[in-house]
């Protein structure tokens, strides 16, 4: 049998008016999406929720659509709604393929976009039952005040593990927040990278963060240009995992890139599971006019690397993560840019 | 076109008829397949299993457990858990002072820690409450006080000179040392022309079965009986150590097995919950559930030791096994479970597979500060068998000679008995390896496929049966009732416990077969103890063999006063009668018949209902030798054997191996029921790949890390490979119709074949388990330095030496091979 839950109330909004008041009725309540991360965190006693305002009943926060020369998608959209949906199929292959590999089949079929964005942020200390923290003397993100990952250090690098944010993030999306009643209340448009605090003690209802208490998720936007299939841009999810399902990425990589004649014009990349928050890889636009070949890979590694700051936060042994943001560089590059596969797989070869 | 002129009708005995006479009858419900008889329950949820069981008024159980890895207990408040509303009962170590454990030799755990505590996860206390939450919250409200001592997690720490000892008596925290040598293994180096040595880790690992361990308990105050309904694989060793330790007598106690979600061995013993439920039950005069969370599974563990292994193998030019010397560690966690019988079998079993004139063992169970390991699929052999199926290919590439012909030129002559008193009878072996090679296209495969793909082989064995059982009695191993009354019907009694497996349709099908009544006809009824008679349970493989024996004698019993009773009302003698379908005929006059149901009525004039009975132990001389210590582990009245080829494509950019293709043949005998036998292999196979390839449970001060299916990543449909599975048929003589083993031998030969295919594949021998990503990639980073630095050598001197073999990483520190006292 699974621990017990703390007792609470749970409420059931039809509208997002609705949930905002009851959100502001009862401060430190949660909101319960899909419920698929959410609900293991509260057996666990991460969260001791005395109110939990469900949004299973708003429907205007469901869909994708294409309207005023942009893509939007409802918060409470299914990752399978994503993984499979034409439109996100058309503009958004990248968020297509990164929801696709999210979890399982039945996970996919529960869990939301908004969910998954706000995702707790995950620590080998942290998501461990109540018995497993208290024997290991706590941590600062939850009933503690020390860090076992860093000892001695007052940061938390507990690592965001969603799949979604990197590829939205190759795609400069924007969010749609509204706040309750009160200091945060009103809707708010943020650029997705401004989203994430730097700490991992970031967390869903808690601060310092890039959402304010209260406040809900409404939708993610974006710009249409950035995502026209005419406009030449391809692009990849790579994702490092022990198992080809269900498991959170070890390390995920967000790829977009505009070639012309051998040579690279633009490219973004974003990584997840590696800092507190995902990470756009810093410093690529001096690659804009450079030849592709093997030089240009071995820089990209490079640049991957100093943005991507595994810690032990992971199950995954840290040196061994830190080693695959390269690996997943060249799997990108094999990938987005073909006739570099060949040489990437000569180069690795033993024998 | 003819019309028969004679009014004398001719009798015309076919093949089949004649057959039947003869007693060569084709059978009828065994050797095909058969779905499992409780397939349909499981399948559509209609199961019930021990969590699923509801009483009116049941409490929950919860259990607090010992944040601290070693610590002296120097008080337990519980005052303020008994003033909670909702609480209805509170115990601790006091509620019993009687130690249980599964070996006589190593009974000294209690159902709740007593003046200490030696793993963080130990049972300390327990709440019954009206609800889970208000258990909990109870939980919180207990206050101990510890007095906290050093805590080991590695064994070559806790047996290092001057530390704390767990237990009284366990000098050096060494639960057992294991030496022998048989034959004169110097003589055997020394004959050989080469001789390799190497060292192999391979982690812990725990069974991850799906239904966690749950417990109901019933007490009765008017009676002062209880009943409890448990998740168990052996309820016989369970009835007896709960009636230890609540200090009644087992005619007290009934217990019941429901259905078992799996076991995999970690439900071989008495497990300290259902100790704790019974006692809470007395406790709070009342029902209580206690289900274990995932998390507890894992404490609870039982699972296989981390086990270091150096292994020594000499063999001549052509191939043939001299010696070999093996030295484990192994650690055994904070009890002893089944340790003694681990240690034990990773010696014993290094023998029976092939002929090895000389071999020498040194085994350590080291006792440490982590959860205490037990039986695990494949008990003892798993991880001796990575090093030396691995060490066999590793040789034979020195000796420049095929993986293929090194197995077959060190074959066993059988019957015989091995060197050290270990009695092997049927061995499908050799078949094994010619089916696994012809189906699979080694020889086409092996060393030509391109970078990255690879091909490896590797062989298995397994006992069908522990020979002694864990308390010497000379009561039957097995023992099989049949019931037949009014309806017509007959009830197979078994205390044999289904857990998955398919022991139940087993017995059903061999009494069918052997009664010659079809399926429909059979109840099969298992393990209630106040039902069913007593069985040693469902471990080591033993089921088929043991209770099918004593299936198929209590059937032939049946059988005979049925065929009596026909024969009487048919005025035959019984030798003259067949039963075809449901109806008795006489074999020279096909028109005169009886129908079962007069039959039955016949059989039961004057006796009223029928019992039978049919009981198996193993032959004596199957029981191992008497004349070194240790020698009842290993033994069996059979061995099944296993060759299995697996193909993987290694990734070196990540590391990560993907199986693509196994192709397994397995002896069991004679398939019973080719269906199970499939299913058991495939599960073996799956079973071992989980192992191999990336399982691993890590601790962190003493804590699992990973205490949860998410990130202990076991493997999900999407690593399954295709698994192409042959059945090898040896006909065991002591075996029901042939049969042995089929659930576990398949396992252990995963592993060493997929390191030899990574070999096969990229040239790198892995020798740390499991092959995961970051082993496989440390190996490849490793292979790649030693390839640099051989060619800036050879580029700057002349005379580079050879950069030697390429090993995963640094071999682990040199086993210690301490004279302990015990």
């Amino acid at each position: 049998m699974t621990y017990a839950m703390h007792p609470f109330t749970l409420h059931h909004p039809r509208s997002v008016e609705e949930a905002l008041s009851m959100a502001a009725d009862h401060p430190g309540a949660l909101y319960l999406a899909g419920g698929t991360d959410l609900m293991v965190n509260l057996r666990k006693r991460l969260h001791e929720p005395h109110h939990v305002v469900s949004l299973a009943g708003i429907d205007e926060l469901r869909g994708v659509a294409l309207e005023g020369g942009q893509l939007t998608i409802g918060a409470l959209t299914t990752i399978g709604e994503l993984a499979n949906h034409p439109l996100v199929l058309e503009h958004l292959p990248v968020l297509a393929g990164a929801a696709a590999l999210v979890a399982g089949p039945t996970l996919r079929g529960m869990g939301t976009l908004g969910g998954n964005l706000c995702l707790d942020t995950r620590c080998r200390y942290y998501n461990q039952s109540h018995f497993w923290r208290q024997a290991n003397d706590f941590c600062l993100k939850k009933d503690g005040d020390v860090c076992h990952v860093a000892p001695g250090g007052s940061f938390c690098w507990a690592t965001y593990s969603g799949d979604t944010a990197p590829a939205l993030l190759a795609y400069d999306a924007e969010l749609d927040l509204a706040g309750p009643e009160g200091e945060n209340s009103g809707e708010r448009t943020v650029a997705l990278n401004d989203f994430y605090g730097p700490d991992g003690r970031w967390s869903i209802g808690e601060e310092p963060g890039g959402r304010r208490p209260g406040e809900l998720l409404l939708r993610v936007r974006m710009p249409l240009p950035e995502s026209d299939p005419e406009s030449g841009w391809e692009g990849c999810y790579e994702k490092l995992r022990v198992r080809d399902s269900i498991d959170f990425p070890q390390l995920g990589l967000a790829t977009r890139l505009l070639r012309r004649d051998g040579k690279l014009e633009a490219i973004r990349m974003a990584l997840t599971a590696v800092n507190p928050r995902p990470m756009v890889v810093a410093g690529l636009e001096e690659f804009s006019g450079r030849v592709l070949d093997l030089a240009l890979v071995d820089d990209l590694k490079r640049k991957a690397n100093k943005t991507g700051k595994p810690m032990r936060t992971a199950v995954a042994d840290t040196a061994y993560r830190r080693t695959m943001i390269g690996a997943l560089v060249e799997k990108a590059i094999e990938r987005l840019v073909p006739e570099l596969a060949e040489p990437l797989a000569e180069r690795r070869r033993l024998d | 076109m003819n019309k028969p002129k004679e009014t004398r009708k001719q009798v015309k005995i076919g093949q089949e008829r004649l057959a039947a006479v003869l007693g060569h009858k084709q059978h009828q419900f065994i050797g095909k397949p058969m779905p499992l008889i409780d397939g349909l329950e499981k399948t559509t949820g209609r199961g019930q299993y021990s969590a699923d069981l509801r009483f009116p008024d049941a409490l929950v159980g919860r259990i607090l457990r010992s944040p601290h890895a070693h610590a002296r207990i120097v008080s337990i408040d519980v005052s303020a858990a008994e003033a909670m509303p909702g609480v209805r009962a509170v115990i601790t170590g006091e509620e019993s002072d009687v130690p249980f454990g599964v070996l006589p030799l190593a009974r000294y755990e209690y159902a709740l820690a007593r003046d200490k505590v030696r793993y963080k996860g130990e049972s300390v206390a327990a709440v019954a409450a009206v609800d889970a939450w208000t258990a909990e919250k109870a939980l919180d409200a207990i206050v101990v006080e510890y007095d906290p001592l050093p805590a080991y997690f590695d064994p070559f720490e806790a047996m290092a000179e001057g530390a704390e000892t767990l237990h009284e008596k366990r000098e050096r925290n060494i639960e057992r040392e294991v030496d022998t040598e048989f034959g004169d293994v110097e003589a055997g180096f020394a004959a050989s022309d080469v001789v390799l040595e190497d060292s192999f880790h391979a982690p812990e690992v725990t069974h991850a079965q799906m239904e966690p361990h749950a417990a109901v308990a019933r007490w009765d105050s008017f009676y002062e009986r209880l009943d409890i309904w448990c998740s168990t694989q052996v309820p016989y060793y369970v009835h007896m150590a709960v009636a230890s330790v609540m200090k009644l007598d087992m005619s007290q106690i009934r217990l019941v097995k429901p259905m078992v979600g799996g076991g995999f061995g970690c439900k071989t013993e008495a497990m300290s919950y259902e100790l704790v439920c019974g006692l809470l039950a007395r406790k709070a005069k009342a029902t209580v559930n206690v289900v274990l969370s995932r998390e507890e599974v894992f404490l609870a563990h039982r699972g296989r030791p981390a086990t270091w292994t150096k292994l020594k193998m000499g063999v001549t030019r052509d191939g043939r096994i001299q010696a070999v010397s093996a030295e484990v560690v192994q650690r055994g966690g904070a009890y002893g479970s089944y340790g003694i019988v681990t240690i034990l079998y990773a010696g014993a079993l290094l023998n029976a597979i092939y002929h090895i004139p000389n071999v020498r063992y040194h085994g350590l169970r080291v006792l440490t500060n982590t959860p205490a390991n037990g039986a695990m699929r494949g008990h003892g052999t798993v991880d001796m068998r990575f090093a030396f199926e691995c060490m066999m290919d590793m040789v034979a590439k020195k000796l420049g000679m095929d993986p293929v012909n090194i197995r077959r030129v060190n074959l066993l002559e059988t019957p015989s008995m091995t060197i050290n008193d270990l009695m092997v009878n049927s061995y499908g072996y050799p078949e094994c390896i010619d089916k696994v090679v012809a189906a699979s296209k080694f020889g086409e495969k092996r060393g030509k496929l391109p970078f990255g793909k690879g091909i490896g082989i590797a062989g298995s064995h397994y006992v069908s049966g522990a020979a002694k059982p864990v308390n010497r009695s000379n009561m039957p191993q097995a023992t099989v009732t049949l019931k037949l009354d009014t309806d017509a019907s007959i009830t197979v009694f078994t205390g044999a416990a289904e857990i998955g497996q398919g022991s139940s349709t087993m017995v059903m099908q061999v009494a069918a077969e052997v009664i010659g009544l079809p399926p429909s006809r059979f109840r099969v009824v298992a393990s209630d103890s106040a039902i069913t008679p007593k069985d040693n349970g469902s471990y080591s493989s033993r089921v088929t063999l043991y209770v099918g024996n004593a299936a198929i004698q209590a059937a032939q019993r049946m059988r005979d006063l049925l065929y009596q009773a026909a024969a009487r009302g048919l005025n035959v003698f019984p030798n003259d009668l067949e039963l075809v379908g449901e109806t008795f005929r006489v074999i020279a006059d096909p028109e005169k018949t009886l129908a079962f149901n007069e039959a039955v009525e016949l059989a039961l004039e004057y006796e009223g209902t029928l019992i039978t009975k049919g009981i198996y132990s193993p032959p004596k001389i199957a029981q191992g030798g008497a004349n070194y210590r240790g020698a009842g582990v290993g033994a069996s009245p059979a061995f099944s054997y296993s060759a299995q080829a697996v193909e993987v494509e290694v990734d070196v950019n990540t590391g990560h191996v993907a199986v693509k293709k196994v192709t397994v043949a397995h002896d069991c005998g004679f398939a019973l029921n080719p269906l199970a036998v499939e299913g058991q292999v495939e599960g073996s196979v799956w079973m071992g790949m989980a192992q191999g390839r990336q399982e691993e449970t890590q601790y962190e001060n003493g804590l699992p890390l990973a205490p949860n299916l998410l990130d202990y990543r076991f493997p999900t449909i999407m690593e399954s490979p295709d698994i192409e599975t042959i059945i090898v048929e040896s006909n065991e003589s002591g075996g029901p119709f042939g049969a042995k083993e089929a659930g576990e031998g398949s396992l252990s030969s995963f592993l060493p074949a997929m390191a030899n295919a990574i070999e096969d594949a990229i040239g790198v021998r892995v020798l740390d388990l499991p092959l995961s990503p970051e082993n496989v990639h440390a190996a490849i980073e490793q292979a790649r330095k030693a390839k640099a630095q051989a060619a800036a050598q050879a580029a700057g001197k002349t005379t580079a030496q050879a950069a030697g073999k390429t090993t995963a990483q640094a071999t682990p520190e040199p086993i210690p091979t301490p004279k302990a006292t015990r």
